[in-house]
């Protein structure tokens, strides 16, 4: 597969807010906490759902985990110390649901299925340039490869380059040491490059 | 340069050291390759998941999502609201009401707790040298040994409720089967000062939260299964 010779760009979700439209500490600031946790969504619902896709590999099981994510905001928010942003935050409470939902499924997470990666990339080929269907099934071929990698392993990979982390951040959200998290890190890259060439990538 | 080279570099890299003596066309794939993961688009959830969030915020006596029985879905648990706000207040009328914690217990104590069915021990161990169930210190080994014929889940305890350890048949411990029979042994060395508790759950459905030993009963019991204390060890 040759990386097409486009800008990559995010083609299959809605856009992405720049920012928090609304400032959801300054809703709760005045008093209305689910009026926050309707802000928190619309800023990182598609964020915190995505991250619980990949972690788990379940659409079904993800959407339950990050509802449980803004139910425990909504209970928590309260106690909010900005320490962290907002998105931080977030993705703390929904790795640690990811790691129970994980533990819960006694072991056995399983791939994402191929329809479920396909439907995460979904493109019309007649009615999109060829580029982007490239684009699309690169998108799916990384998504499958993000998925041979051990659940802490693909959420600190997730965390430090789609998420755009610092490892001060990723060590509150993931509760590990910044070594370990570079050595991590630094031995999935290899991996997920052998797998992507593997499926036809040309870098 | 190998792959196990690139993941030298790439650890220097990522704690922030200099990597100029590193070939740009070495590095140049995982630059691609990280603005491919960058690239990744968030996938989009269900149209009424926001609604559906909002909804649940509305019904706070609803227990967590059981993600160990993914079959039970929030959405769907429109019915059990009122069966969440009265296992709920049976939690805290047994949290007022239950006996003293006994401290020490003698392990067939502790197995004349456990509800029928299920019989479950507790001892220290110090230093790989069994010493009943007496007073813990830090560096010995709490095992909890469990018999029973469905699943079911062991959980520790700390001072502040704060979850230590689980137990299941997938998970945290070693389990064997003698036909229909399990036996669970879980084995945590005690690192902090205070109290350990050691809770039984039983049902057909274990709570996936693990996170405050009460909200962990209610949603426990807002699914009809049951968790009992069985033994409470003070770590000196």
């Amino acid at each position: 597969m040759d990386e097409p010779d486009v800008t990559l760009e995010r083609n299959a979700a809605p856009p992405q807010p720049a920012a928090a439209p609304v400032d959801a500490l300054e809703i709760l600031a005045r008093g209305d906490r689910k009026a926050a946790i309707a802000a928190l969504i619309d800023a990182h619902g598609a964020a915190v759902f995505g991250f619980c896709v990949r972690a788990l590999g379940d659409r079904a099981l993800a959407e339950d985990v990050a509802q449980q994510v803004f139910l425990e905001a909504h209970r928590d928010i309260g106690r909010f110390e900005r320490r962290s942003s907002l998105a931080t935050w977030l993705k703390g409470i929904a790795s640690h649901r990811c790691k129970d939902a994980v533990k819960s499924r006694k072991r056995r997470e399983h791939r994402l299925r191929r329809d479920d990666i396909a439907a995460l990339h979904a493109v019309d080929p007649a009615a999109v340039p060829a580029e982007r269907v490239a684009q699309a099934q690169l998108f799916a071929a990384l998504e499958d490869c993000l998925q041979e990698l051990s659940g802490d392993v693909r959420m600190s990979v997730v965390l430090r380059f789609q998420s755009g982390m610092t490892y001060e951040e990723m060590s509150e959200v993931l509760e590990a040491k910044a070594d370990a998290l570079h050595a991590r890190v630094s031995r999935a890259l290899p991996v997920l490059k052998r797998c992507l060439e593997a499926k036809g990538w040309a870098p | 340069m190998t792959e196990p080279a690139d993941h030298a570099w790439l650890a220097e890299r990522e704690r922030g050291d200099d990597i100029s003596h590193v070939p740009e066309a070495r590095r140049a794939p995982y630059r691609k390759l990280e603005q491919l993961i960058a690239a990744l688009p968030d996938p989009a959830a269900p149209a009424d998941w926001k609604r559906r969030v909002l909804e649940a915020i509305d019904r706070p006596a609803d227990p967590a999502p059981a993600v160990a029985a993914p079959a039970l879905r929030t959405h769907r648990w429109a019915g059990v609201s009122a069966v969440a706000t009265l296992a709920a207040a049976a939690v805290i009328l047994w949290f007022v009401l239950r006996p003293p914690a006994p401290r020490d217990l003698p392990a067939q104590v502790a197995a004349s707790l456990a509800p029928e069915g299920p019989t479950v021990t507790t001892e220290i161990r110090a230093g790989g040298v069994r010493r009943g169930s007496g007073a813990a210190h830090l560096g010995d080994t709490l095992v909890v040994t469990a018999t029973a014929d469905a699943p079911i889940e062991l959980r520790l305890y700390g001072d502040d409720d704060e979850p230590i350890a689980r137990c299941n048949d997938g998970d945290g411990c070693a389990v064997t089967y003698a036909g229909s029979r399990r036996r669970y042994v879980l084995e945590q060395v005690l690192r902090s000062h205070g109290t350990v508790r050691v809770m039984l759950f039983t049902g057909a459905a274990f709570p996936a939260t693990f996170d405050r030993l009460d909200a962990d009963v209610a949603t426990a019991h807002a699914y009809g299964g049951d968790a009992r204390q069985i033994a409470v060890t003070q770590v000196e």
